[in-house]
């Protein structure tokens, strides 16, 4: 076979290394990204006190929200007692879609509230119906609601992060893992 | 002797282009090397003959290189190349210039097949990669301020949200920043805050470091009533962020 040099002799550039090289840079970046993602999972618990705004001196309300992800599910968690009626808790399940790195949000499809985990929501609560993040007409219409929850600070080492719901735009302070 | 462009005078020792109107006069071993390749017009010869035949004028392969890449310029023509390299082989001294292919290049150096594989491995990776970048949101407060209390004492204060919702918030942020700067003291480091899609809860996240330990404290306030500006230096006591 011959070569075209009309300028002079010159070594044939060798493809294969190069192809090889790119393929493993390839390889590298894909099985990285998969690990990332298969790494995140959520596990946050957080603890508000809720208040009227004309009306401070109300009995003392407290709302608690869980977070947790186990593997690809998603469970979560509201529990609201004003101290008068029996505590309520609704338990939302989902499916974590995908973990964005680049802006440090969790991609959630939530499918709907589990009626059997719930206790005292027949009806609702008006400050539950408010809080829940999930977007509550929807749910309890049972079709799938998205929600992103992004990470707007966190410490591991210190155990806490700050979370955002993009959907209704509440942000909570919570602690990495259980109480 | 004619060599395309050229014309070789072995009397003179000279190879003139008459295109170029050059004229090289030859060294000794330069000379001997044009004859070789003059006598075996046509015909491959190899390197090693080559540089069998050289080797009382000092010339190595290294040399020999040198001498044919120059002599390659010298002799080109813009019809085609006279002198080319056999991969593995040797040169060859065309009678005419051979005429270029459509994708033949002096500075090609893969073939077209391999050329096209490449580009491909690389357009599919910067595909993965862009697939991975995201343009959403970021994760910096839509409001941030520095407020300084009247006891010197420095709160950062954050507003997440959008542009909308921060306009919604305006006159209960200033308001908030206001009463923040009379406090005697506040109890917390950083304060963030934020309006629900609804507008019917108002989000406050205090942050404080507290010998290394880092406290936090969400509160709720829904603002279903419609009072506007609910906040008073009474209500900032009450609610533990001022002290």
């Amino acid at each position: 076979m011959r070569s075209r040099l009309p300028m002079g002799p010159r070594k044939a550039f060798n493809f294969y290394p190069l192809a090889i090289v790119a393929s493993i840079v390839f390889a590298v970046c894909v099985v990285l990204n998969y690990t990332t993602y298969s790494r995140e999972q959520l596990d946050f618990t957080c603890n508000a006190k809720v208040i009227e705004a004309n009306n401070f001196t109300q009995q003392l309300r407290e709302l608690s929200l869980r977070v947790k992800s186990f593997g690809r599910d998603v469970q979560m968690s509201y529990s609201y007692d004003d101290n008068i009626n029996p505590p309520s808790l609704v338990v939302v399940n989902g499916r974590l879609l995908d973990f964005e790195v680049s802006t440090m949000t969790y991609n959630v499809m939530f499918t709907g509230i589990d009626e059997q985990l719930s206790q005292n929501i027949d009806p609702i609560s008006p400050e539950l119906q408010i809080i829940l993040e999930a977007g509550r007409s929807a749910l309890e219409d049972s079709e799938q609601v998205e929600q992103q929850i992004q990470v707007l600070d966190m410490d591991s080492d210190k155990g806490y992060a700050v979370l955002k719901f993009r959907r209704a735009n509440n942000i909570w302070a919570c602690k990495i893992g259980g109480q | 002797m004619q060599i395309g462009g050229c014309w070789f005078d072995i009397d003179r020792k000279e190879l003139i282009n008459q295109s170029k109107a050059l004229t090289w006069y030859l060294a000794p071993q330069e000379l001997a090397l044009v004859e070789i390749m003059f006598a075996h017009q046509g015909r491959v010869v190899s390197i090693p003959h080559l540089i069998h035949s050289l080797q009382w004028h000092g010339v190595n392969e290294a040399r020999l290189t040198v001498m044919m890449q120059k002599l390659a310029r010298f002799i080109a023509s813009d019809d085609g190349t006279l002198l080319e390299l056999v991969s593995d082989q040797g040169y060859i001294l065309h009678n005419r210039p051979m005429p270029r292919k459509l994708f033949d290049n002096p500075y090609r150096g893969i073939s077209v097949r391999h050329y096209l594989l490449l580009v491909t491995l690389i357009f599919g990776m910067v595909i993965f990669v862009y697939s991975k970048l995201d343009n959403h949101a970021s994760v910096l407060p839509k409001f941030e301020r520095q407020v300084i209390t009247e006891n010197k004492q420095v709160i950062d204060f954050n507003v997440y949200g959008t542009e909308q919702q921060k306009q919604l918030l305006s006159n209960r942020l200033d308001g908030f920043l206001g009463l923040l700067q009379q406090c005697d003291t506040v109890n917390w480091d950083s304060i963030s805050t934020s309006l629900s899609a609804d507008t019917q809860m108002f989000n406050i996240v205090l942050k404080r470091d507290n010998e290394g330990e880092v406290e936090l404290q969400n509160l709720k306030v829904f603002t279903r009533a419609q009072k506007p500006n609910f906040m008073s230096m009474r209500w900032l006591k009450e609610a533990g962020i001022c002290a």
